[in-house]
C-alpha cells in the first residue's frame, strides 16, 4: 500500500537516530502507564459502584440504572461533541490518520476529554472498552512528551513518540508489553527501524511496570485449571477460526452501517442521543446485571464455562447489538473488550454445540471461549501475530498456542478471501473520505 | 436516502461477499493443500536432522562421558576430528553452500535468487550438520534446521512446478517450519523469518509462513514431544530482589555473546587473508580441534560436558540451578572460545545453541554470585538463566523482539517476559557498543558484499545488475534431433515457443521455433533454424535486456558463445517473471 511508505515517512532521517530518544521514550511510557493505571483503576471502581447502585432492590435499582445511563451517556457523548470530535470511537484510526499527516494531534484537549469521557461513557454503562482510550491517549502523551523535551523541529521523531505511545497504551491497559509493540509493528504500520523499535519497546516495558505497580500484575483473564488443549481441538479451532473470519466481516461492516446509521440521526443535540442510548444500555444492564459496561464479568464467567446454554446466544446477540449501539452513537471506547466477550461467548457456544455432538472433538468446550477471542479478534483488526501474543499474554498460558494459530490464520485467511477491510482501515478510510467531502467541518 | 435502500442493500451483502469468496477455488485448495504437503516435508527433513544428530550424540560423546578421562580425551578428539572432517568432505564435494551456518545462505537465497534452493544442499546440510554437531563441535542445529527447511520446501516447489522466479515464499515458510520444528517454538519461528529473513513485519508472506510454523510445530509436538524445549519447574512469584541482578545478568550475557562475536569474525579475517588453496574446505577440522581441546579442558575441570554439541543439557541444568559459580564461569569462557573457533572456521552449524548457553551461563553465574548478597528463590535463579539466554541471543542476532519471544515459547514461563524485556534492552545497548554490526552483516560484508547490495534489490537500478544466473533456468528442453519424427516428439512433450538445437557434438547449433519446427514436420523436411544470441551467465539483467532489444529473439542462450556450449537459457519471460516479483516486494 502506497499509504504505509508514506506512514514510515520522516522516520529514517538522521534526527531520529538520535540516542536521545531512550530518555524520551521512558517517559512516554511512565506518563502513558499514569494514565493508563489511572484509567483502569477508576474504571473499575466506576463499573463497581454502578452494579452496586443498580443491584438495590426493586424500582431504586431500576432508578439508578437509568438516571447513570441516561446521565452518563449524555455527558460523555455532549462531552466528544463539544470538546473534542476526534476521541470519539477507539482512537486507533485517528492516531493512525495523524501518523499519515492527514490529521492533527491536539493533546491538550484530547487527554482529558478522552479520560472523563470514556470513564464517565463505559463506567455508565456503554458497551465499549478501556484500551482505545488508553492507546488513544498514549499517542497523545507521545506528543506531549515531545514537546517538554522541545522536539520542536522535525516530524519524524514527534511520530516516533506518538507511536511509542500507542503501543505503551495497549501495553498499559492489558499489561501486555509485547502486544503493545507487536501492535505497533503490525496495525500501526510504521516503518520498522531500529529507533522506532526500541522507542517502542522502553515505552512499552516502562508503561507496562508503572501499569502493573497501580492496578495489579496479574494476567487480566484468570483462566485457573482450565484444561490444556490436546491435538484433538485443532479441527475445531480451524472451524472457530472459519466461522470467526466470516463473522468479523459482519462485525465491521455493522459496526460501519451503524456509524451511517446515527450519522442520520445528526440533528439530534449530543446530549439526547446519549441519554437515549446510555438509557437504553441501563435498563438491559438493570434486566441482565452484567450486560452493560465493559462486559469484563461476562468474559471471565465464559472463561469459566458457567454461562448457561439456554441464555449464551440471547447474551452473544444483546452484547452484539449494544457494541453495534454504544460505537455507533460516536462516544468514545475501544472494541478490543468488546470484541473478547463477543468472541469468547461465540467460542463458548460452539465448543458447548460441539461438545454435545462430537464429544470426542470437543472434550472441553471453555477452551474455545479462549480461542474465539484470538480468532475473532484476528477476523476484526487483521493482525493474527497481536492477536496471538496478546491471547498469551491476556491468560498467561501458553498451552493454547497451538490452536490459536490455526484458528487465527483460519480467521486470517477467510476474511482477507472475502476482500474485507480490516476496522481500523475501514474507519480511517471513511473519516478522510468525510474530510474530503466537507473540508470546513474538519477543522 | 430512504429506510428501504440500506434493508435492501443489507439483504444483497450476504450475496455480494458470497460471490467474492475465492477461498474455495480449485487453485487455492491446491495450493493451500500443497503448503501444507511440502511444510510437513521440510519440517520432516527437520525432524530427521533432529534425530540423526541425537542418535550421533547417544553414541559418541555422551557415552564416553562415564568411561575414565583419558578414554573421554582421546575417544572425544576421534568423534570431533572425524565429524568434522566427514562432513567438510562432504560439503567440498556435493554441495559447497552448504557449508557455514543456515540462516545467512537462507537470506541471501531469499533476497539474491528470488528463493531458489536446491534439493541437493538440503541433504547435504542435513547429513553434514548431524556429523559436525553429533560428533560434538561445539556449535547449534538451529540454522542448520533453518537451512534444511527453506532449501527443502524450496526444491520441493520446484519439483511440483513453481517457477524459479517464484520461490520466495516457499523459501521463507520452509525456513519457518524448520525453526519451528527444532524448538517447537512457532511464533519465534515467524517473528524470526519475518524479522531477520524478510525484515518486514508485514509482509504478504505472513499467511504463508504461519502455515508452514503450523506444519512445523505440529510435527514437533507429534515427534519430539509437547513440552517445551528448555523444562522448569513453575517459576512463582518473583520478588525484587532478581530485579536488581538482571541488568548484570544482561550486561554479562551481552558481553559473552558480542565478545563470541567478535573472536569469530576475527578468526574468520585472518584465515581469509592467509588461507587459499585446496586444504580451505577442511579448515573447520581446525576450529573442530580448538573446540575438543576447550572441551576437554573443561570437562576435566568441572565434569560437564557442554561445550560438545549445543549443550543443551547443561543449559537446562544452568535453569534448574544446579551449576555452582565456577562451573557457570568456566562454561561461560569455554563456549565463547571454542565457538568463536568453531564459526570463525567455517564450520557447518548455527549460533542459536551457543548464544543461548553463553545467556544460561552468565545468569547462572550471577544468580551463584548475587545468591552471597540476596537471598534469592530457585525459582527467581532460573529465572536469571533465562534472562541471560535472551540477553545473549538478542546481543548476537539482534532480533530483540524474536528474543524475548523465543525464551517465553522454548520455556514456557509468562512471568518472566518483563523481565526479558528489560535483559533485550540492555543487551541491545551493549551489543552496538562492541560491534556496529550483527553477526550476519558483518559475515556479508567480510565476505566482500554489501549488505544493502545484496538485500533487497527494491530499486529498479539494482534489478539490472543482478545477475543472468539468477534468472535463467539452467535444465533448458533442447532439440537434439532435427528429424520429422523426433520434432514430432518435443512438440508433443513441451509447449515452450523456442528450444535451442543442438548438433551430435552437443554445442549450439541454432534457435529452433516452434512454428518453423511445425512447418518442417507437415512438409517433412528439415526446419529452418535462426542463429543463435549468447550472453554469459556473469552478465547483468540490464545487458540481457538490451540484447534481447536488440535481436529479433525474445531468447537468449546462456553460456560461451566461442565454444557454442549450453549452460541454460535466458526468455524475456523469466525476466517479466522476475520484475513481477520485484513489483510484488515493492508494494508489500
Amino acid at each position: 500500500m502506497p499509504e504505509s511508505a508514506a506512514a514510515g515517512a520522516g522516520l529514517q532521517s538522521k534526527e531520529v537516530q538520535r540516542r536521545h530518544v531512550l530518555v524520551k521514550a521512558i517517559t512516554v511510557g511512565l506518563v502513558t502507564g499514569l494514565c493508563a493505571g489511572s484509567f483502569r483503576l477508576a474504571l473499575a471502581a466506576a463499573e463497581r459502584s454502578r452494579l452496586g447502585a443498580v443491584s438495590e432492590p426493586g424500582w431504586r435499582g431500576l432508578a439508578w440504572a437509568l438516571a447513570i445511563g441516561a446521565g452518563g451517556g449524555a455527558l460523555a457523548l455532549w462531552l466528544v461533541r463539544a470538546l473534542a470530535p476526534e476521541t470519539a470511537g477507539s482512537g486507533i484510526p485517528h492516531l493512525k490518520s495523524v501518523l499519515l499527516g492527514d490529521e492533527k494531534l491536539f493533546w491538550r484537549r484530547l487527554l482529558p476529554v478522552k479520560f472523563f469521557s470514556g470513564l464517565i461513557g463505559i463506567g455508565g454503562g456503554f458497551a465499549l472498552g478501556r484500551e482505545g482510550p488508553t492507546i488513544q491517549m498514549g499517542g497523545a502523551a507521545g506528543l506531549m512528551v515531545a514537546g517538554w523535551f522541545r522536539v520542536s523541529h522535525g516530524e519524524g521523531e514527534r511520530k516516533a513518540l506518538i507511536t511509542a505511545g500507542a503501543g505503551a497504551g495497549l501495553a498499559a491497559a492489558f499489561n501486555a508489553p509485547l502486544s503493545g509493540m507487536m501492535f505497533v509493528l503490525e496495525e500501526l504500520q510504521i516503518t520498522l527501524t531500529p529507533v522506532i523499535f526500541v522507542a517502542a519497546f522502553l515505552a512499552a516495558v516502562s508503561a507496562d511496570i508503572v501499569s502493573r505497580l497501580l492496578a495489579g500484575g496479574w494476567p487480566v483473564f484468570a483462566i485457573h485449571g482450565m484444561a490444556v488443549p490436546t491435538f484433538r481441538a485443532l479441527p475445531g479451532a480451524l472451524v472457530l477460526g472459519a466461522i470467526c473470519g466470516l463473522a468479523g466481516c459482519g462485525f465491521n461492516r455493522s459496526l460501519l452501517k451503524s456509524i451511517d446509521l446515527f450519522g442520520r440521526l445528526d440533528r439530534w443535540p449530543p446530549a439526547l442521543l446519549g441519554a437515549a442510548v446510555g438509557g437504553a444500555m441501563g435498563l438491559i444492564g438493570w434486566l441482565v446485571p452484567g450486560m452493560a459496561g465493559t462486559g469484563t464479568g461476562i468474559l471471565q464467567e465464559a472463561l469459566a464455562g458457567r454461562v448457561a446454554v439456554g441464555s449464551m446466544l440471547l447474551v452473544l446477540l444483546g452484547r452484539f447489538g449494544m457494541t453495534m449501539a454504544s460505537y455507533g452513537c460516536g462516544t468514545a471506547g475501544g472494541i478490543f473488550i468488546p470484541l473478547f466477550v463477543l468472541g469468547s461467548l461465540g467460542g463458548l457456544s460452539l465448543g458447548v454445540a460441539g461438545h454435545a455432538l462430537l464429544p470426542g472433538l470437543f472434550p472441553h468446550p471453555e477452551i474455545f471461549a479462549i480461542i474465539g477471542m484470538g480468532a475473532l479478534f484476528t477476523g476484526i483488526v487483521r493482525a493474527p501475530l497481536t492477536a496471538l501474543v496478546l491471547m498469551i499474554e491476556l491468560t498467561g498460558v501458553y498451552d493454547f498456542m497451538l490452536p490459536l494459530l490455526v484458528a487465527c490464520f483460519a480467521a486470517y485467511g477467510v476474511a482477507e478471501a472475502l476482500g474485507d477491510t480490516p476496522v481500523y482501515e475501514a474507519l480511517r478510510l471513511r473519516a478522510a473520505a468525510r474530510r474530503e467531502a466537507a473540508p470546513a467541518l474538519a477543522k | 436516502m430512504g429506510g428501504s435502500s440500506w434493508w435492501s442493500e443489507f439483504r444483497k451483502a450476504p450475496g455480494a461477499a458470497l460471490a467474492r469468496v475465492r477461498l474455495l477455488t480449485p487453485s487455492r485448495v491446491w495450493e493451500g493443500a500443497g503448503l501444507g504437503l511440502l511444510a510437513a516435508a521440510a519440517g520432516g527433513a527437520v525432524i530427521l536432522f533432529h534425530a540423526l544428530t541425537v542418535l550421533f550424540e547417544r553414541n559418541g560423546i555422551e557415552r564416553l562421558a562415564s568411561r575414565g578421562p583419558l578414554v573421554f580425551a582421546l575417544g572425544s578428539l576421534g568423534c570431533v576430528v572425524a565429524g568434522s572432517a566427514l562432513a567438510s568432505w562432504l560439503i567440498a564435494r556435493v554441495a559447497p553452500s552448504a557449508g557455514g551456518g543456515g540462516v545467512l545462505p537462507v537470506k541471501l537465497a531469499f533476497w539474491r535468487d528470488f528463493g531458489d534452493m536446491g534439493a541437493r544442499e538440503a541433504a547435504v546440510k542435513l547429513v553434514a550438520s548431524a556429523l559436525t554437531l553429533g560428533g560434538g563441535v561445539s556449535m547449534g542445529p538451529e540454522g542448520p534446521s533453518i537451512q534444511i527447511g527453506a532449501a527443502a520446501m524450496s526444491a520441493a516447489a520446484g519439483r511440483a512446478g513453481v517457477a524459479k522466479q517464484a520461490r520466495r515464499a516457499w523459501c521463507a515458510a520452509g525456513a519457518a517450519a524448520g525453526l519451528a520444528a527444532v524448538f517447537n517454538a512457532p511464533l519465534a519461528a515467524i517473528t524470526f523469518v519475518l524479522e531477520e529473513v524478510i525484515g518486514d513485519l508485514h509482509s504478504r508472506l505472513l499467511g504463508r509462513v504461519a502455515v508452514a510454523a503450523i506444519v512445523g510445530a505440529l510435527l514437533a509436538h507429534a515427534f519430539l514431544g509437547a513440552q517445551p524445549a528448555f523444562q522448569t519447574g513453575a517459576i512463582g512469584a518473583l520478588g525484587w530482589r532478581p530485579w536488581i541482578l538482571i541488568p548484570f545478568v544482561a550486561l554479562l550475557a551481552a558481553a559473552g555473546g558480542a565478545w563470541f562475536q567478535k573472536g569469530a569474525l576475527a578468526i574468520r579475517r585472518r584465515l581469509q587473508v592467509r588461507l587459499r588453496g585446496p586444504a580451505e574446505p577442511y579448515l573447520p577440522v581446525v576450529g573442530a580441534l580448538l573446540s575438543w581441546a576447550v572441551g576437554v579442558a573443561v570437562f576435566l575441570s568441572t565434569g560437564h560436558t557442554g561445550i560438545f554439541g549445543p549443550g543443551y543439557a547443561d543449559v537446562t541444568a544452568a535453569i534448574a540451578g544446579r551449576l555452582g559459580l565456577l562451573a557457570a564461569l568456566l562454561l561461560f569462557a569455554g563456549k565463547i572460545l571454542a565457538t568463536a573457533g568453531a564459526v570463525g572456521t567455517g564450520g557447518c552449524g548455527g549460533i542459536f545453541a551457543p548464544s543461548l548457553f553463553i545467556g544460561a551461563m552468565a545468569g547462572s553465574a550471577i544468580s551463584a554470585l548475587g545468591g552471597h548478597f540476596l537471598s534469592i528463590s530457585p525459582g527467581e535463579s532460573s529465572m536469571l538463566a533465562m534472562v541471560g539466554m535472551a540477553a545473549s541471543f538478542g546481543a548476537v542476532v539482534r532480533t530483540p523482539f524474536t528474543s524475548i519471544l523465543l525464551i517465553f515459547e522454548v520455556t514456557n514461563q509468562w512471568a518472566i517476559v518483563p523481565a526479558l524485556a528489560l535483559a533485550v534492552i540492555v543487551s541491545q545497548v551493549i551489543a552496538r557498543t562492541i560491534n556496529e554490526h550483527d553477526m550476519y552483516d558483518e559475515i556479508l560484508r567480510q565476505n566482500g558484499v554489501d549488505p544493502h547490495q545484496v538485500l533487497p534489490p527494491r530499486h529498479f537500478k539494482r534489478w539490472q545488475e543482478i545477475p543472468v544466473s539468477a534468472l535463467a533456468s539452467f535444465k533448458p528442453v533442447v532439440a537434439r534431433a532435427l528429424d520429422p519424427a523426433s520434432l514430432r516428439a518435443l512438440l508433443a512433450s513441451s509447449s515452450h515457443q523456442c528450444f535451442p538445437a543442438l548438433g551430435e557434438d552437443g554445442r549450439v547449433r541454432g534457435v529452433l521455433l516452434r512454428h518453423e519446427a511445425e512447418q518442417a514436420v507437415a512438409a517433412g523436411a528439415e526446419p529452418r533454424l535462426f542463429p543463435a544470441q549468447w550472453i554469459q551467465a556473469k552478465a547483468t539483467v540490464g545487458a540481457a535486456r538490451q540484447q534481447l532489444l536488440a535481436g529479433s529473439l525474445d531468447f537468449l542462450c546462456v553460456g560461451d558463445a566461442e565454444s557454442g556450449t549450453l549452460r541454460g537459457i535466458l526468455t524475456l519471460h523469466d525476466i517479466l517473471r522476475g520484475e513481477s516479483v520485484l513489483e510484488d516486494d515493492a508494494q508489500s
